[in-house]
């Protein structure tokens, strides 16, 4: 058995203690580098407990490169449908048409899903809105 | 002089330097304090006591000179130098450059006034006081950067910044395809996002106009407000030729509004007034089209600056948490990047 509390709980522990207790202690100059630290540790934490979307986002990938066949859906495979997808919508493939919608549809997924780790604050923003 | 390594001591070396540059019989540094500097350059906050000649008196002064741990240096200190020359002549407002040393007895410095003021964005974005007048600051921003513009190439003195390019947004795309190409062989990723946006800007280029003297960092947090009015422009040191609508995109682009992403102009104020100051002052007037365009051109470069930063990290070069966590930047500038070009074809 692993000790608990585990690695996500240490994580936000670590960074509540950050903000509310370390950072207001400290002058501005080194508390900007500790709501840095902060936003690490909280960045980490959320990739920890993020869901595995490999398999969803391989297939949609498939999908949208027709010929490819993945072998799986282990790291290496998405890794080579994303750069296969790069080269296709940098050689034009996707410019115009219902390919074009499709492929719009996975970015949005896709991005969702980082967004979800690195800033969730944007991803409420929502799609589409004034600026 | 330092026993150990024979190199003279920064602090007296500026002594001797700005004595003969000022023309004065003594020039005695009372203050010689580092302030918050880059990666690249380094500025010392000078207070020097001058006696004799046109600058006796006390003098509020900034060195500039490259830091200790300088990479990949982007322009050097003479050639920043003869660019602050350049835009001060033109009326736009910088630090007077005053003295370029380049005397061989250590890094290169230039000295220049020293401006008060606030640069902070986030203090900028949100403190009222600090700019009572939201509008008229849009507006010197827009009139200052028009400024800046009338300055067109050839121009002797900038010679080292080259030919500028005959199609700038081309150009640019095709500088940031190789530049993502580089970081995807390091680093076994790919951003189809960011090549979305590409394609899109390709698909949808400007023709081209004719080329202008641009900032390149044009933005909230590198220029200085001071008792709510636009005090200088600092970071010179990206500054090149090009499409004088890719500084107005940079200013107006969203991932540079820090804590108030309604107001387009930096998040000091509005585009409206930004633009009305940039054409008062003799710009050239941009479409709606124009500014979506190069507010997209604006999250691209960003975005593949951003990787760059975060691989230095990562790579090993310059272990820093400020870099790694750049790369967390890219998902909501690609995001920022479908809202721009999802609309139109």
């Amino acid at each position: 058995m692993k000790v608990e509390p585990s690695a996500r709980d240490l994580l936000e522990i670590a960074r509540a203690t950050l903000v509310a207790e370390i950072a207001p202690a400290l002058p501005e100059a080194q508390r900007y580098g500790a709501l840095m630290a902060a936003n690490a540790l909280a960045i980490a934490g959320r990739d920890l407990a993020a869901p595995d979307g490999g398999a969803a986002e391989t297939a949609r990938l498939a999908a949208l490169l027709p010929g490819w066949s993945p072998a799986g859906d282990g790291q290496e495979i998405l890794r080579e449908g994303t750069a296969r997808l790069a080269a296709r919508i940098r050689a034009g493939a996707f410019d115009e048409g219902p390919d074009r919608e499709a492929l719009l549809a996975h970015l949005r997924e896709t991005v969702r899903a980082r967004l979800a780790t690195s800033n969730p604050r944007a991803l409420a923003r929502g799609e589409g809105t004034a600026r | 002089m330092n026993a150990r390594t024979g190199a003279p001591d920064p602090r007296a070396r500026a002594e001797a330097f700005l004595c003969g540059a000022c023309g004065a019989t003594r020039v005695a540094i009372e203050r010689w304090e580092r302030l918050s500097g880059g990666a690249i350059q380094e500025n010392m906050a000078l207070d020097a006591l001058v006696e004799g000649g046109p600058f006796a008196g006390k003098q509020a002064w900034v060195l500039r000179t490259n830091a200790a741990s300088a990479v990949a240096v982007s322009r050097s200190r003479a050639e920043e130098f003869e660019i602050l020359r350049v835009a001060h002549g033109a009326g736009v407002r910088v630090p007077e450059p005053l003295f370029l040393c380049r005397d061989g007895a250590g890094a290169d410095f230039f000295v220049m006034r020293r401006v008060p003021g606030v640069a902070a964005g986030h203090r900028l974005s949100k403190d009222d006081s600090l700019v009572p007048d939201r509008a008229a600051l849009a507006r010197e921003l827009g009139a200052n950067l028009a400024r800046l513009h009338r300055v067109r190439p050839p121009l002797a003195a900038l010679a080292f910044l080259g030919d500028p390019p005959a199609d700038h947004a081309r150009a640019a795309i095709a500088a940031y395809r190789d530049d993502l190409d580089r970081l995807s062989a390091v680093r076994g990723e790919a951003w189809p996002a960011l090549e979305w946006g590409l394609a899109w800007c390709e698909r949808n280029a400007p023709a081209p106009r004719t080329p202008r003297l641009l900032h390149r960092d044009y933005r909230t947090g590198n220029y200085l407000v001071d008792e709510g009015h636009l005090a200088a422009v600092l970071d010179w040191e990206f500054a090149g030729w090009g499409d004088a609508r890719e500084d107005l995109g940079w200013m107006l682009a969203r991932c540079w509004r820090f804590a108030r992403p309604d107001r387009e102009a930096g998040g000091v104020g509005s585009a409206q007034d930004f633009l009305a100051g940039y054409l008062d002052a003799g710009g050239e007037a941009v479409s709606a089209d124009d500014t979506r365009y190069w507010q997209a051109m604006a999250h691209l470069r960003w975005a593949v600056i951003a990787l760059q930063q975060a691989e230095r990290h990562r790579s090993g070069s310059q272990r820093s948490l400020e870099l790694a966590l750049t790369a967390h930047i890219v998902p909501e500038l690609e995001q920022e990047i479908l809202d721009l070009t999802a609309g139109t074809s």
